[in-house]
């Protein structure tokens, strides 16, 4: 046979994944040896973002799918889960597990409207319903707490301190990013990217394009539904303005910074968008100015995010010798 | 009728006020090689969009083996075993050619719902020989979009035989192709059409490929057919003569059916 045969970009590609995820995870677990106090905070707070961005980027940078509502699954997640606790008096675990199928429940209803539309009428329509939602988790104060938001979500031992909770939340979202890169590797995955690339042609070998879509759909509202759980026991408690479209759009921001075309993409663009966005406002009160600025220079400097850039500059070094 | 693998009665398509399909009635049999010829604008394209339920038929029907597919969207017809290419050539284009292949193949398997197992992994025996077949076992690992035009509708046509198609439809194979890039191209699909024993529809432009690979012709002109019949007598029909072919036919001398 000829050459494919010796061709394993798998192993090759796994590898260096694997050196560099171990890297991370001893880092991470690492990380309350040498800063406990409210770094471990910002840590938690990082996670739970970085699982929201890369589970948006599963539409956005996978399937060419931009949704601007992906905050009502996170918020569903949260609220369902918060409601189970204070309402319903449910234990901390089973509202845990509770939330994510109900968020994609959601996305599944949201889903069979919006997966036939593309483009513009796509994003419109994505951020139409995640407004709705807002809209009843702002409104429905009985059920939500409306203004005042949910308060008294308790959480439970070992989880409650710092460290517990940090180290639950780098469980639950290392678990969720193996099973999410699992998926971008799979045949689903595969599907997914040449939906994004040419949805005729996949059309054309026996899809059914929307429901694929669909499905892509509901799995993204599933881990969104994960980061709201793991964000509401961390807070003790949701407040309306994580579903509107400033939380949406903080998603896209930090998929775009990273680069939608990375699974490492939106990961390290959470890192640095929740980076800046609490070390920034200590020194100008411009935070959105400066901001805005970042994304610009990003997007016309590196339209690949940052980390298209580094590894960009990396190949073609490589290819130099 | 037993014989017959696609066959459309008075299929008609209108887009507002405009019948861009009037009154065709289509009867191609097993392994036959059909050619589709007739001036732009002629419903040709519009024609296939219709077998393949990309269109939606504003009245008529469409038979597959006298099934009716009429109603069906294109993954549905597909399933059944129609695969078509594209004039504008339609392709993964940040994809590798063995990905391509590889994707057409999963789809075919029915592998797409599959969340766990890594893709890569998945069918290299038989992604590897589809792409030796379409001659690009040296370009399998190039981006698509890299490949040349001919190299683009090598892969195209990979992934139409992805599906293990019964009928092939094939929309301009040569489009855009300089004379010298066409012969091989028309080799490899008469090739395929012999050996995996298909039936193909073809839209071309191009008469000299045309006699070189029609079995039987079906001549259109503003959404009707105008003219249908072996190579030899679209050649001699004077209709068919006023509207399109004008004297080259004549002067051209290659022998048909080859």
């Amino acid at each position: 046979m000829y050459s494919l045969r010796g061709w394993n970009p798998l192993a090759e590609a796994s590898r260096r994944w694997f050196t560099l995820a171990a890297g991370v995870a001893v880092l991470a677990l690492a990380v309350p040896w040498f800063q406990p106090g409210p770094y471990l905070l910002y840590a938690i707070d990082i996670l739970i973002f970085i699982l929201f961005a890369v589970s948006l980027n599963l539409l956005v940078g996978q399937t060419g799918m931009v949704s601007f509502g992906h905050a009502a699954y996170f918020a569903i997640g949260a609220y369902c889960a918060g409601i189970l606790v204070v309402t319903a008096g449910w234990s901390m675990p089973w509202a845990f597990l509770a939330g994510p199928p109900v968020a994609a429940f959601a996305a599944f209803l949201v889903g069979l409207f919006c997966v036939r539309l593309t483009h513009a009428y796509f994003i419109m329509l994505t951020l139409a319903f995640a407004e709705l939602i807002h809209a009843v988790v702002w409104k429905w104060r009985e059920v939500t707490g409306g203004d005042d938001g949910l308060l008294g979500v308790q959480t439970m031992p070992p989880f409650d301190t710092p460290l517990g909770y940090y180290y639950l939340t780098l469980v639950s979202v290392t678990i969720c990013l193996i099973l999410l890169y699992s998926i971008s590797r799979s045949p689903f995955g595969r599907i997914c990217r040449a939906i994004k690339d040419n949805p005729r042609r996949v059309e054309f070998m026996g899809i059914n394009v929307a429901r694929h879509k669909l499905m892509a759909f509901v799995i993204a509202g599933f881990f969104a539904g994960v980061a709201g759980d793991l964000f509401v026991f961390f807070n003790r408690g949701a407040f309306q303005g994580i579903a509107n479209w400033l939380t949406s759009a903080q998603g896209l921001v930090m998929v775009i910074l990273g680069g939608p075309n990375y699974f490492a993409g939106p990961v390290v663009g959470a890192i640095v968008f929740k980076l800046l966005d609490s070390a920034v406002p200590k020194f100008t009160e411009y935070w959105l100015l400066v901001l805005g600025l970042i994304l610009g220079a990003t997007v016309l400097l590196m339209p690949n995010g940052i980390v298209g850039f580094l590894w960009g500059r990396r190949a073609s070094r490589d290819g130099h010798g | 009728m037993d014989d017959t693998v696609i066959r459309t009665v008075n299929l008609c398509k209108d887009f507002g006020g405009l019948r861009a399909v009037d009154r065709v009635n289509l009867n191609v049999k097993r392994q036959e090689f059909r050619a589709i010829i007739g001036p732009n604008g002629a419903g040709k394209t519009t024609l296939f969009n219709l077998l393949t339920g990309y269109h939606r038929s504003s009245s008529g029907e469409i038979f597959f083996q006298e099934h009716n597919i009429t109603r069906l969207p294109p993954h549905r017809v597909c399933r059944r075993g129609i695969s078509r290419t594209f004039q504008i050539t339609s392709i993964f284009q940040n994809f590798t050619a063995f990905e391509n292949v590889q994707a057409a193949i999963l789809a075919y398997e029915k592998r797409t719902i599959d969340l766990v197992v890594p893709a890569a992994g998945l069918f290299r025996e038989r992604t590897g020989h589809l792409l030796e077949q379409v001659g690009l076992e040296g370009q399998a690992h190039k981006l698509a979009s890299t490949l040349s035009h001919g190299d683009q509708k090598r892969l195209e046509l990979a992934l139409a035989l992805a599906g293990q198609p019964q009928v092939l439809l094939l929309d301009e194979p040569t489009a855009g192709m300089a004379v010298k890039e066409k012969p091989p191209i028309v080799k490899l699909v008469s090739q395929v059409v012999k050996d995996k024993g298909l039936t193909a529809i073809m839209i071309e432009h191009d008469m000299d490929v045309v006699f070189s690979v029609a079995e039987k012709i079906t001549v259109m002109h503003q959404g009707r057919v105008i003219a249908e019949g072996e190579p030899q007598a679209i050649r001699a029909d004077e209709q068919v003569q006023a509207v399109y072919l004008g004297g080259e036919v004549h002067a051209e001398g290659r022998s048909p059916g080859g």
